[in-house]
């Protein structure tokens, strides 16, 4: 059993990838409720997507004030990772563990 | 575990609704995790180990495989990039490759970690071993080339 590498981010990181994670739990929690419904609305459809590009609005600007060199944020699977342009992935905060 | 349940993405639902979390693990990789040496962002040395591959098939499946040993943190990356990889076009200039063997043309792209010495002495020392090896190697070949005549015959 490995452990992945973990990165201790600053305070302000923290705050605002608990956020993050906060959103894409919203999200997935939409997007459930939209695939589970009996009589799924075009309603419930937008508040998706909606919820989908707040949270990739949210990374992007996570992204261009802490890790600019990197290509991409990504909130998932209580985790957020960066993504180089190359696609390795460096994990930046578990929400899980911390 | 050998069992995987892939995504099939049907109908005129949107990209990012279809992510609903149902993409399965594949445990069917070799335990062995590659491992290279890389350098980061500013240029350090940096060891990377491969922690899985996802397979964006163009039928609309996304396969998910993990190596074997990874704790849940890193199944967790592997999952979240199969997750994103859903609402995200795959372009080589973001690592994908695009395979089109076996009559089932894919994308698919290898996750990578960074590894740190002392979490991770094992796969440390297999990429410092295997840098040396193909030094080793290179130097032993170019050895031989430098001793190599050509005949040129009329």
């Amino acid at each position: 059993m490995t452990q992945t590498t973990q990165v201790r981010p600053l305070s302000s990181e923290v705050e605002e990838a608990t956020h993050l994670l906060a959103l894409y739990d919203e999200r997935v929690a939409l997007a459930k409720a939209f695939a589970v419904s009996d009589r799924p609305t075009g309603a419930m459809a937008e508040a998706v997507m909606a919820k989908g590009a707040e949270l990739d609005a949210r990374c992007e600007a996570f992204r261009r004030k802490h890790y600019p060199r990197r290509y991409r944020v990504l909130a998932v699977q209580g985790m957020v990772f960066s993504v180089s342009f190359t696609g390795r992935t460096s994990p930046i905060y578990d929400g899980q563990v911390s | 575990m050998h069992w995987y349940t892939p995504v099939r993405i049907e109908g005129p639902l949107p990209d990012a609704i279809a992510s609903l979390a149902e993409v399965r693990v594949e445990f069917k990789l070799s335990t062995i995790h590659p491992t290279y040496q890389a350098t980061d962002d500013n240029g350090h040395p940096l060891v990377m180990k491969d922690i899985g591959m996802i397979k964006l098939y163009d039928t609309g499946e996304i396969h998910a495989l993990a190596y074997e040993g990874l704790c849940g943190a890193e199944i967790r990356v592997v999952l979240g990039s199969a997750e994103a990889a859903m609402s995200t076009k795959p372009c080589m200039k973001d690592g994908w490759d695009r395979r089109r063997n076996n009559g089932k043309p894919r994308w698919q792209h290898v996750i990578q970690i960074p590894v740190d010495e002392d979490e991770d002495k094992i796969a440390f020392l297999a990429a410092r071993d295997l840098t040396r090896y193909a030094r080793e190697k290179t130097a032993e070949l170019l050895d031989d080339l430098s001793h190599a005549t050509i005949e040129v015959s009329a």
